[in-house]
């Protein structure tokens, strides 16, 4: 650093004593350059704009139109979802995103979050490197992966696990929000996890320092200075999971059996507002309330993220001060 | 052993035998026999690099979670050896407490603050947490400075605050040994002052252990000192000894200024 | 020296009766209270974490193990073509690709063995692994490219044929083809406009107002769920512009899913060139623009390379957007064009799409096969990313020493 410093110092001197002239020469060359760069750029940025606006306007536009048709409260409260039938109660939609996203976070991000602490406080330091190399790649393996392992794999265990609480000859089965659930927390505990790993290792050692100083164990110090410490960080790191989970589509779609209604249980098949938009989204022609309520849906479920978005920063900022 | 201990008498609140640290392949102590009597002042002094911080950090076993560091030798709290197989650190760490050159309070309020080690030991009672709290900044000579603002942020405290902030959280704990690695380089005099008044009145009740930089420092608080070089202890008397008539070359070459 | 005052003799009365009580102070492991809970909590948090990560690779592994079945099917007679566009190039690179995989393979664990050999050998623990010549380098992809061109009809033939609706046997070449085509394709539209904006935050940022805008915009763009950017995708492509589902609606759709992330990468990492390099710079007589043309910018080059490889492995992994604005489909006669304005499905599509409604025999072996392919480009492309975040070093180093050219 401090020779790149000296040469360019040395050089800059030599260059005011004797200005080259192709510094002059090539000033109205410059000049058309930097505006055309500065130019290009300022359009990048306008065009990012532009196109957010764009899309929250054609959403809006045709959200709203879905939802002056149907009302708000009977698309928000309404438990049958039949287009056919020009009803459109949009809660058993609702209901299952909420469910199988709050699900994920108690099956997925609760450990996830113990895991990292574990891992990053804790564990031998040998394996921390692996485990983490491990979750980098879970975290990046598509969706879908696990959406077909979990139909392969989960789908018929929940099956058994549902006979065995309801009865053989229940009418319950592997598909529905318990699955959904467990598959969606699969799905998003590696982000977690690393997102909680990042907040934890922002922890100064010094405070962790200072604890063991004062005769805490290594337990103590992870629970009571390391994840404190972190508290806002993990947070942002468990909401991104909930909103990911709360959007995820296909592999939903894979397990969640499909049927236009609240469920009996966790055990039965239902549907989410992502699944329902895809599936039914090809049927609908474009124009009609049954298209358009799915629109509306769609800001249901934006408005949820919007939310749980906010919810986060309000969060971290009152811990922050 | 090769080199006879210069100081170790049996009967010390701590003594350290023989004692080597290695990082890796780095030997940063070296065959270190001393030994902290009770309710003194023990200065170290030497020139930067030369393992005061590393010995200092062994008698209260906080090298433990440092990877990589071997340690020879033995340190005794009370005759008993702290590194033996089947001595917790964390029980060390109870006894003996450290300060640190960096203040490093957590970021919870003040009295949080002090009543941590408290609650990490078992301490539940309110009462009890808040007398011992208040005690403890008593001692540290904070309690009217802070005494209307337990709630606060420690963090909102002034820099020389934060330092007996964190002395009084070591003191609520009541160690028998405080270990303190240039508590005061990093404030301004009035501060360095309030610390160096404090270290004076600790000593009534407990034994202290102090890296320092500032000889003059040395010169004031403590009532011996020992000087380090190359991971070795040099010298080790008492301090009007060393700063007037030391018995080591290397030791009075330091003192007068002449490397380090 | 002092002598050591003998206990009791003349210290305080205060101390004396604490030293008293500390004498029996305890040190021993047995000794602490709630030291057996924290062994059991920190067995049991440690046998969670095992799990957990056991769980992934177990899951890994065995789906890589499934799908070799497809993934490894050689065999000595040519796979027969379907003689649709493009059909012998494609089949040249996807072998290439299967090669050039293989080498990379081979050399590496090659690379390493030796590596650790000399080490025993040596007793020098810092030999480093033995490196390739430039010439060997050179060799070796040729030899790839040829053998890979040689034999193309030879690389197994869940590569390379098309898919199959109903009957077993079917491949996953087109699928293959249009992820990859994706990704150039959502990757020319974010690169320019992700890193021009970037550069607008990080460099160019005068109007607050636009400022805030633009970070609201990327703000919401990373809330959105992917579904919502496929129904957009949907409205104003398939609905609004009437041209039905194409490759080019899904890389629209993708570019703009991928804006937050590129964007934030490449801020980030333009923030990070230290600030004596540029004033290095503009010291010597280079404008602002030159400065982040020339310093700036291949300064930060390695961390928007590895913005844009994860965005990559976003596209691969993305689903939902795509069925709703490239479609399920594969039409025989385009399988391989080049057109972005026919519509074709992804791996991640066709996984979905062949379980929910596949009708193929064998479509629990090509689900398998799909799914590993899926992850083994994910792989690559996160083994990319962070290989070109360590590269980071080196590359800065390069931009200071072209920082001397430029301004000589
Ligand atoms: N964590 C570590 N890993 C490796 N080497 C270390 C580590 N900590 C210290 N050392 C080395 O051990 C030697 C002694 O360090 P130490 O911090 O004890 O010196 P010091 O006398 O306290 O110096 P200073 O006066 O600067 O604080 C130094 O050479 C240092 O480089
Ligand atoms: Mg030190």
């Amino acid at each position: 650093m401090t020779m790149r410093a000296t040469f360019a110092e040395e050089s800059a001197r030599s260059r005011s004593i004797a200005p080259s002239a192709r510094r002059g020469s090539g000033a109205a060359g410059v000049r058309w350059g930097d505006m055309l760069a500065r130019g290009f750029v300022i359009t990048c940025a306008g065009v990012v704009v532009l196109a957010t606006a764009t899309m929250i306007a054609f959403l809006a536009q045709t959200g709203i139109k879905g939802l002056t048709e149907v009302g708000l409260w009977p698309l928000l409260h309404g438990t049958k979802w039949k287009p056919e039938a020009d009803s459109f109660g949009g809660f058993a939609l609702l209901s299952g995103t909420l469910v199988s996203a709050s699900g994920a976070v108690l099956f997925g991000a609760v450990p996830a979050v113990l895991a990292a602490v574990w891992l990053s406080e804790l564990s031998p330091k040998m394996i921390r490197t692996p485990f983490r190399r491990v979750m980098e790649i879970a975290a990046a393996v598509p969706s879908v992966v696990y959406g077909w392992l979990a139909l392969v794999y989960l789908v018929p265990i929940m099956e058994h696990v549902a006979h065995r609480l309801y009865g053989a000859d229940a009418a319950v089965g592997g598909e529905g929000l318990a699955s959904s659930a467990i598959l969606l927390g699969i799905m998003i505990a590696p982000t977690v996890l690393l997102l909680s790993l990042d907040a934890l290792s922002r922890v100064p050692a010094e405070l962790r320092q200072g604890s063991a100083a004062l005769g805490a164990s290594e337990m103590q110090t992870a629970f009571r200075v390391a994840l404190p410490g972190a508290w806002r960080g993990i947070l942002i790191a468990v909401f991104f999971g909930l909103a990911r989970a709360a959007g995820e589509t296909m592999a939903v779609q894979m397990v969640i059996g499909g049927a236009r209604k609240l469920p009996d249980n966790l055990f039965t098949p239902t549907t989410t507002i992502s699944t329902q938009i895809v599936m039914d989204m090809q049927n609908a022609s474009p124009g009609t309330t049954a298209s358009n309520a799915l629109y509306s849906m769609a800001l249901v479920l934006l408005v949820v993220s919007v939310i749980i978005v906010l919810a986060t920063r309000l969060l971290s900022r009152q811990t922050a001060t | 052993m090769k080199h006879p201990p210069i100081d170790a008498p049996a009967d010390a609140k701590m003594r350290a035998v023989g004692l080597s640290v290695q990082y890796g392949e780095k030997v940063a102590v070296n065959e270190v026999s001393l030994s902290l009597l009770s309710n003194e002042v023990l200065a170290f002094i030497g020139p930067s690099g030369c393992g005061k911080s590393t010995f200092l950090r062994t008698l209260n076993r906080m090298n433990d979670s440092i990877e990589g560091v071997k340690v020879k030798g033995s340190v005794e709290l009370d005759g008993e050896d702290i590194y033996a197989a089947d001595v917790d650190p964390v029980l060390v760490r109870r006894r003996v407490g450290m300060v640190f050159q960096k203040s490093n309070p957590f970021p919870k309020s003040i009295f949080e603050n002090v009543a941590y080690g408290l609650r990490i030991a078992g301490v539940r009672d309110r009462g009890i947490l808040a007398e011992k709290v208040e005690r403890a900044l008593t001692q540290a000579a904070l309690w009217d400075e802070v005494k209307d603002r337990l709630d606060e942020s420690g963090l909102g405290l002034s820099g020389g605050q934060q330092q007996r902030l964190c002395i009084a959280r070591a003191l609520a704990v009541e160690p028998e040994v405080l270990l303190m690695d240039e508590p005061a380089s990093a404030l301004d005099p009035i501060a360095t002052a309030k610390i160096e008044e404090l270290i004076s009145e600790l000593r009534k009740t407990l034994s202290i252990a102090i890296v320092t930089h500032s000889m003059q420092q040395a010169a004031r608080i403590s009532q011996r000192t020992g000087f380090f070089y190359m991971g070795k202890l040099v010298e080790l008397d008492d301090t009007t000894t060393i700063f007037t008539k030391p018995n080591e070359r290397a030791t009075e070459d330091y003192i007068t200024g002449r490397f380090g | 020296m002092p002598a050591t005052l003998p206990e009791g003799s003349t210290p305080p009365n205060e101390a004396n009766e604490a030293n008293e009580a500390r004498v029996r102070a305890p040190l021993r492991k047995a000794d602490r209270k709630g030291r057996r809970v924290e062994v059991v909590l920190a067995r049991g948090l440690a046998t969670m974490a095992a799990l957990l990560a056991g769980a992934y690779v177990a899951g890994l592994v065995h789906l890589l193990m499934r799908g070799s079945s497809k993934l490894l099917a050689v065999s000595s007679t040519p796979v027969p073509r379907a003689g649709v566009e493009n059909e012998s190039v494609v089949r040249g690179f996807v072998s290439v690709a299967v090669f050039a995989l293989l080498a990379w393979a081979v050399i590496a664990t090659g690379r390493m063995v030796v590596g650790r050999v000399t080490r025993m050998r040596t007793a020098d623990e810092n030999a480093a692994d033995p490196k390739l010549g430039g010439w060997a380098i050179a060799a070796i992809a040729g030899a790839v490219v040829a053998v890979g061109i040689v034999l193309r009809d030879h690389v197994p033939s869940f590569l390379v044929t098309l898919p199959s609706e109903t009957t077993a046997g079917g491949g996953v070449g087109p699928e293959i083809f249009n992820t990859l085509y994706f990704a150039v394709l959502s990757t020319a539209v974010t690169l320019p406009i992700g890193v021009g904006a970037a550069v607008y935050m990080a460099r160019f940022a005068r109007s607050k107002p636009m400022v805030g805008a633009l970070r609201t915009a990327l703000d919401t763009l990373a809330s959105l769920p992917s579904i919502v950017y496929g129904l957009f995708g949907f409205l104003v492509f398939v609905v609004q512009m009437q041209a039905g589902y194409s490759l080019f609606a899904g890389a629209f759709v993708l570019a703009l899913l991928n804006l937050p992330l590129v964007v934030g990468i490449s801020e980030e990492s333009l923030r990070a060139v230290p600030q004596e390099v540029e004033d290095a710079s503009i010291a010597l007589g280079a404008t602002r623009v030159q400065t982040t043309l020339r310093v700036t910018l291949p300064y930060a080059w390695p961390g928007i390379l590895s913005a844009l490889v994860l965005s990559v492995g976003r596209v691969f992994a993305e689903s939902a957007p795509l069925i709703m604005t490239a479609g399920t489909t594969i039409s025989r006669g385009s399988a391989y064009s080049l057109n972005p304005f026919r519509g074709g499905e992804t791996l991640a599509v066709h996984l979905w799409y062949v379980n929910s409604s596949g009708l193929s025999p064998d479509k629990a072996d090509v689900s398998a096969g799909t799914a590993a392919v899926l992850v083994v480009l994910i792989f690559l492309t996160n083994l990319g990313a962070s290989r070109l975040a360590r590269f980071g070093g080196a590359m800065g180093n390069k931009a200071t020493s072209r920082l001397g050219k430029a301004t000589r």
